[in-house]
This record gives C-alpha cells, structure tokens and sequence, in this order.
C-alpha cells in the first residue's frame, strides 16, 4: 500500500503551554460506543436507495447533548472523524469505520459549526456565526442589534480527543459562516480564512460595504495568541452586483491558489503571500445565484464551483428548476499569472428528481483521489449523496448515489446530508437530523483511491494526491 | 415601518390571513418569525406576479433574466416559508389568498413596499422599454419592503433556521436590488 501524507508534516508539534489563556471549560460528555445502524434504516419513511456500489456501512443518529441539533460539517484527524453541529462537535473514533465509536461530545452552542483540525491534530477550530451574549460555551442567544454581541471563531485544545478544551473566542466581522484552514508556506503557523456575509447598516458588528474576509493567525507555539491580523478587500470595486463577502473559500496550498465562492462571484484567487489574498479573476455564471463553496482538480486546472440556489432549505431538484439552477459549474484555469481566466466547461445536477419536501441543492464534497480521474462525492441535502467522474469536463456522468426518502412527508423541513467526504477509504456524510452515515464504495470508477491514505483532511484545505 | 406595527396593523383586519398565535415557549420561534412569514408569503407572490409578466412583454433580455431569478428564487423561497410555518404547527398561508387580502388594504401594501392593485393591472398592459421601466420603478421599492421586513426578523425573531433563512433571502434581494438600479440608470 502507497502510504501517502496528505500534508507537510510538522517537525514539531503545537506547543500549548501553561501560558495558554483557558477562556472557559467546555462541557465535555464522553460517551460509550454508539450502537452503529446498518443502512441507516431504524427512522420510519427513511427508505434508503443506493447504487449497486455504494455499501453503506454504519449509521450513528444524533445523540446526547446533540441529539436535537442541526448536524454541519466534518474534519478528519488520524482515525478521528469530528462532525460540527449547530450547538457544539461530536468526535468519533473511525479505526473501525464499520463501527464508529463515540469518543466525546462537547456542548458549545453558536451555529453552523463549521469544523476544521490543525495539521498536527492539536487544535480545532469552529465558525460561531449567530450573535451570542459572549464567547463562552455557557453563552445565550444573543441580539444582531447588541454591538457588544459576538460571533467568530472558537479555538479548542484538542490534544486529548477525549477531552477538548475550549481556548479562547475571536470576533470577526460580520461572524463566521464558514472558515478554511491554510498552513503558512515559512512557518509552522497556520492561518484562518474566515467567510462571512450578509451586512447592514443596523447590524453593528457587520456594517457594509463588507467586501471582505477576515484572516486570523494562529502562531504554532502560542495558540492562545491567535487573532484577527489582516481584513483585506477582495473587491475593491465591489464585485458583482451585491457581492459583499465570501460564503465559503477552498485553498489549494501547493499552487498557492484559493477558489472563492463569494456571493454573486466566483473568484480565483493568488494566496503566495498567506495574509494578503489577491483576486486573480471572478466569474459571474448567469444561472448562479449564490456562490457557495469551490474545489480544485488534483491538477490544479479546473475548478468545480456550487450554487446553493434558496440558501439550502429550498427544493431545487425537480423539473420546474431544472438542471442548470442549484447546480455544480465546473471551470477550466486558462492562461497564466495575473492573466488567469475562468473558462465555463459545464453543469452537474443529480440526476433524480426529489420530493417537494426535500430540501435538495449543490453542497459540500471533496475529491476522491482516484489517480488518473476526476471523481467528486457531494452532498445533496435530502438528495442524497452522490458521486460523480468528471475527468472529462464538459461532461460529467453520475457512478453511484445514496438517497433517502424525506424527512419529514408533509413538511419542508431542513435535512439530509451536508457534507460528504471521502477519507481513507470510506465515505463520511453528516446527516443533520440522522447523524454520521458511513458508506464504502467500490467498482472500476473508484481505481486505486484507497491506496491513498491521509492523516488529516480538512476538505476546503486541498492537497493533491499522486497520480 | 416595523414588523411589530405591521402585526398590530394585522390584528385590526381581523385575522384576514388567518392568524394564530405562537407560542414561543414550545419552540425557538417567537411572534415576529410567525408574522413575518404570514407577511412574507402574499408580499413574495406579487414579486412572482410581475415576473411572470415579464417574457411575453420585457424589451431587455437582462431583465427578462432577472424575472426569471426572482420567479424562481421567490417561489422556492415561499415553499421554505410555508414548511417553516407547517412544521412549527402554524397555518400554512395560501400565496393567493393572502396576496388578495393584501392588496384590499392599502395601507398594508403601501407599508411593505407592495405594488397595488391598479399599478398591477397597468403593468400588464404595458411592452416594450415601457414595461421595463415600470416594472423597476414597482420592483425596486418592493425588494426595498421586503429588506426592511427582513431586517426587522432578523434583529427581533428568535427562530435560528428562520433567521438563517431571512440572513440569505436579505443578501439575495439586495443583491438584486443592486442590479436594478444598475439597469433602472441605464434605460
């Protein structure tokens, strides 16, 4: 087996240290191993369909101080996999992905809970992006009009998997609907790229233009340090019409490149220098509405961008919306340097049409590293899970799904899976009402993938894989 | 105009959308979520309205464009309003109906930023660079309405899906405000 390390190993590891400022204990609930649910089909009206070669393998529902919230996004560290949630995090031990066991919960409420982990495994960090009375995990809900409200980012201590510790909070602008991690290019510091969005003249910690993202440096001796060292302007001239900040970034380190999906723009971005990100180029697809996240090909000349038409509560997979709305565009780099442009190549969509109650729309995925191929696994909300080649740009052709029936039959309710990753040979979906869904997929258009073996994935972090 | 004076507003037609009351103790929803979607729903369908004039009458293919976003957009938005409103137990409200009972109350539609009635029926008259013109002139102060509704569940709501939802509608409408006025200066 090719041992592959997805990521320049730190020599050192993050030194915590006594002078490591602790803010405030979270409460931290170890938990036993979770009973795994084959096929996930325990919940009444959860009719699981699959291709042939999805397996799906495991299923851990919501559980304990997190068995009510909305379930987000998921980082993987070693055999930990660490599953956001809208009122704290879940880590799961993943050594046998056919049985995940639960290893902690940490109740820390702010939403939507975007996770990422550190290279080094030492440290996660979390998007708070509702305003809270304060930083601490103990904080309540708090008011948009209250300057003294505040939305940003978490930092937890995570050396002990079994008991993270919660570090301290950074305020950020406008609050953090989603955050990338992106290890500096001299140093073992690492940086946060922090999307936000939605500003207003009445909301006083998140004023217009706001045509910006904020940068956080977390230094690799003193975590605690971390704060807010750069805001740059990505639009100078505003961006496309109402552009005004970012929805989610993905960083392609080794190419010094960043995929932006801010608003009405897709923009490809020049990150040599890690604390002044430059927009290269945007692109404007008339059929988008909301630009929200962006992957690289493992070669660094495409780029696949989501639209998340009606903000991902919206049933956009059916006829009357169609194929080009609520889909993937993927975009071929032309040119070089300061020159580079965005070439259209085309759209993906699942291809089956969902109920009126499924909340179905383009989300988060990754790339499974088949050598040779361009594979995505994607979320699709109550659509399911899908996989899809596109090694051939201008045509993408679905190799297998995994799709359950709705959530709710005669209501439009928010669910489904939101992030699907592959990781080390399996397929990791974060269900927001049904939990963690593991599934392995096999068959001719998976390749060698699971030769390729990573010791930490944070999916909007990108590295390439040997081909 | 303030959600709260619309809700009192509300009352004094006497229930014409069919109100009810939340009880936010039971939910994470309080009386302004509930309000605003009863509010956001008929204020939504006359966007759709209009938009669906625009293909048989728009002279600009950019606007047409527009239109079709905003019917789209606003539809699928009024689906998530009405499986908000069903799954926290409240009446679902009717587009039609309510958009009907609306503009009977002028108040109300000059307070959200609604076109009325006659303004509707003058617009389907009119083609060409005409329509264009008018159909901004109504659309620009209604995106305008539905921002101010916005805002005002977004600072006084308690729901967190329902404010996820308004935080993404309020970006969307502004955005498409932008490029309204773009075009609105150009013609």
């Amino acid at each position: 087996m090719l041992k592959f390390c997805g990521r320049r190993r730190s020599r050192r590891p993050l030194a915590l240290g006594l002078a490591a400022a602790v803010t405030g204990l979270a409460l931290t609930v170890p938990q036993a191993a979770a009973e795994p649910v084959d096929g996930g089909m325990r919940q009444s009206g959860d009719d699981v369909q699959h291709s042939n070669n999805v397996h799906p393998v495991a299923n851990v529902p919501r559980q304990g101080p997190l068995e009510e919230s909305t379930h987000s996004d998921l980082a993987f560290y070693q055999n930990y996999a660490i599953q956001g949630a809208y009122d704290g995090f879940t880590v799961y031990d993943i050594s046998k992905p056919h049985k995940p066991r639960t290893v902690t919960q940490v109740h820390c409420p702010g939403g939507q809970g975007d996770v990422s982990v550190s290279p080094d495994g030492s440290l996660l960090f979390m998007s708070v992006d509702y305003a809270r009375t304060d930083d601490t995990c103990q904080s309540e809900q708090g008011s948009y009009e209250d300057p003294n409200s505040w939305e940003g980012m978490r930092v937890f201590d995570i050396r002990d998997k079994a008991n993270p510790r919660y570090l301290k909070g950074i305020k950020t602008s406008c609050g953090s609907h989603t955050h990338t991690m992106v290890p500096d290019n001299n140093s073992e510091d690492v940086f946060l790229y922090v999307s936000s969005y939605n500003p207003d003249p009445a909301f006083p910690n998140c004023q217009p233009p706001h045509d910006s993202i904020s940068i956080i440096n977390v230094p690799a001796d003193r975590p605690a340090d971390a704060k807010v060292v750069a805001e740059p302007v990505l639009f100078p001239d505003g961006g496309a019409a109402g552009t005004a900040g970012c929805h989610d970034i993905t960083v392609f380190p080794e190419h010094d490149l960043a995929g932006g999906a801010c608003m009405g723009d897709g923009a490809l971005m020049d990150i040599s220098d890690r604390a002044a990100p430059k927009v290269i180029t945007t692109v404007d697809d008339p059929n988008f509405a909301f630009y929200h996240s962006a992957t690289f090909t493992n070669d660094g000349e495409n780029v696949l961008f989501t639209d998340e038409l009606g903000g991902g509560g919206a049933p956009t997979c059916n006829e009357a919306v169609g194929p080009k709305h609520g889909a993937n565009a993927i975009y071929r780099i032309t040119g070089s340097g300061d020159d580079r442009e965005l070439e259209f190549q085309s759209y993906y969509k699942i291809p089956r049409h969902q109920e009126d109650t499924e909340n179905c729309v383009a989300h988060n995925g990754n790339l499974i590293p088949v050598p040779g191929r361009n594979v995505y696994v994607q979320s699709w909300y109550q659509g399911g899970v899908s996989i899809f080649d596109f090694t051939d740009t201008t045509a993408p052709k679905e190799i297998g799904y995994f799709d359950r029936g709705p959530v709710d039959e005669n209501n439009l309710t928010l669910g489904g899976s939101w992030s699907a990753y592959y990781y080390n040979g399996y397929v990791y979906s974060s269900d927001i009402t049904r939990g963690l869904d593991v599934m392995k997929v096999t068959g001719p258009g998976m390749g060698h993938a699971n030769q390729v073996d990573l010791d930490v994935l944070n999916p909007q972090t990108q590295y390439s894989y040997p081909e | 105009m303030s959600l709260r004076k619309l809700s009192l507003l509300m009352v004094l037609v006497a229930g014409l959308l069919g109100a009810g009351t939340a009880s936010a103790a039971t939910s994470g929803y309080n009386d302004v979520d509930a309000e605003f979607t009863r509010m956001m729903i008929p204020h939504h369908h006359q966007a759709i309205v209009m938009s669906e004039l625009a293909p048989d009458r728009a002279a600009d293919a950019e606007l047409t464009a527009l239109a079709d976003r905003i019917r789209i957009e606003q539809g699928l938005e009024i689906r998530m309003m009405q499986g908000w409103q069903g799954r926290n137990g409240l009446p679902v409200t009717a587009p039609e109906t309510a958009y009907q009972d609306v503009l009977d109350n002028p108040d109300m539609v000059e307070r959200m930023g609604m076109a009325t009635r006659e303004e509707m029926d003058r617009l389907a008259t009119l083609s060409g660079s005409e329509f264009d013109r008018m159909f901004l002139d109504l659309m620009i102060p209604h995106h305008d309405g539905a921002v101010e509704m916005l805002r005002d569940v977004i600072l006084d709501g308690s729901d967190q899906e329902l404010n996820q939802m308004a935080q993404d509608m309020m970006s969307t409408q502004k955005a498409q405000l932008a490029i309204m006025r773009d075009m609105r200066e150009s013609l």
